[in-house]
């Protein structure tokens, strides 16, 4: 008899294992196929005043990223020293297959405000701007001219770069930029310390 | 002791004429805004509901509604690892969309009617007879960092 019954005690503690199991794989379930917490909106009761909250829930994806950006200093320049060039590889990421477009702009001048401009402070000088979407100067030979607040679309990331970034988040060497000082506005301009800022924006195709 | 009857009398005469002293009010049948993914190029978000709100007795169906976000000043943002996605709230005494007031946050919306649709002892918001709706900016949408946003709007109404 005694035997019997802990038989059944042993039955019962596996069937509630395995309804514990059971909970647990539902529960995780639903964990997983929530994107959120579990939070929902809760209804008020009846009384005086009544209050209920609601949840607003939104996922933004990476779609595209530009990085490993740095700045350009030329250092001094002496007459006859000629036009400078320089040129950096950088990273465009995109989560989606496709060509993206490229948009640059400078500090401005008063008849375009995105002229790609170095100041003095007294003069400004011009300069200009290469885009190439595959990294390393070797490729500057096809890189676009970009025109000023214009962009240019149809730039390659390279499909496994996407599938890594996709993945991984992982942003290697893609593109490359280059700028170009010419000779003739270095020469033009008083002297004194010229800077500028140029903004690079990137959008999917 | 004559007079007794007269402040019964007035006492009946104002609870006629102040129901709202005595009200209940009920917010329900409110539901989650669940936007899912957005890309850049999908536009700006907007989404509405359907909830109830009912006033007991019926003889009092004015009531004011005020919206607290999650954000300073109770603003109306949602966050993500320390940024914020601001986003519009609307609301109408309707069970539609259009029509809808802005909510200022923390501030109440006055003199709104609660609509004998489904009855004041429904439990279940089967007719409802009110509306919120949201409204997300894509110029914002494109100005934050990838990421999973998420907010609380705190909802409080009270008879009028």
């Amino acid at each position: 008899m005694s035997y019997i019954i802990n038989n059944n005690i042993f039955i019962n503690q596996s069937a509630l294992i395995h309804i514990v199991k059971n909970q647990f794989v539902k529960i995780l379930i639903v964990i997983l196929l929530c994107p959120f917490s579990l939070q929902a909106a809760t209804q008020g009761s009846s009384g005086s005043t009544s209050s209920g909250t609601v949840e607003i829930n939104i996922v933004k994806n990476r779609t595209i990223l530009i990085t490993g950006l740095r700045d350009f200093n030329f250092g001094q320049w002496n007459t006859g020293d000629g036009t400078l060039i320089d040129n950096d590889n950088a990273c465009v990421g995109k989560t989606n297959f496709g060509t993206y477009g490229i948009r640059a702009a400078g500090d401005g001048n008063g008849f375009d405000p995105a002229a790609f401009t170095l100041s003095n402070g007294i003069d400004q000088i011009n300069y200009n701007v290469y885009w190439n979407d595959v990294a390393t100067p070797s490729g500057a030979n096809i890189a676009n001219q970009l025109t000023p607040g214009v962009i240019q679309h149809g730039q390659n990331e390279g499909f496994f770069h996407t599938i890594f970034f996709f993945l991984f988040g992982a942003c290697g060497e893609n593109a490359n930029i280059e700028i170009e000082i010419p000779g003739t506005e270095l020469q033009s301009g008083s002297g004194g310390i010229y800077s500028g800022t140029l903004t690079l924006l990137v959008i999917p195709d | 002791m004559a007079k007794l009857p007269k402040i019964w009398l007035l006492i009946i005469l104002w609870l006629c004429f102040a129901p709202h002293v005595f009200a209940e009010i009920r917010i329900f049948g409110l539901t989650d805004f669940d936007f899912g993914k957005w890309v850049l190029g999908a536009g700006p978000l907007q989404d509405n509901a359907n909830l109830c709100v009912t006033v007991r007795p019926p003889g009092a169906p004015l009531y004011q509604i005020t919206a607290y976000g999650a954000g300073g000043n109770n603003s109306f943002v949602l966050t993500s690892a320390g940024n914020e996605l601001p986003y519009r709230l609307f609301f109408n005494d309707r069970a539609r969309p259009n029509g809808a007031t802005e909510f200022v946050p923390g501030q109440a919306l006055i003199s709104l009617r609660a609509r004998r649709r489904g009855g004041p002892n429904q439990t279940q918001c089967n007719r409802p007879n009110a509306n919120i709706s949201t409204l997300i900016s894509d110029v914002d949408l494109a100005q934050i960092p990838a990421g999973r946003y998420g907010g609380t709007i705190i909802l409080i109404v009270g008879p009028e």
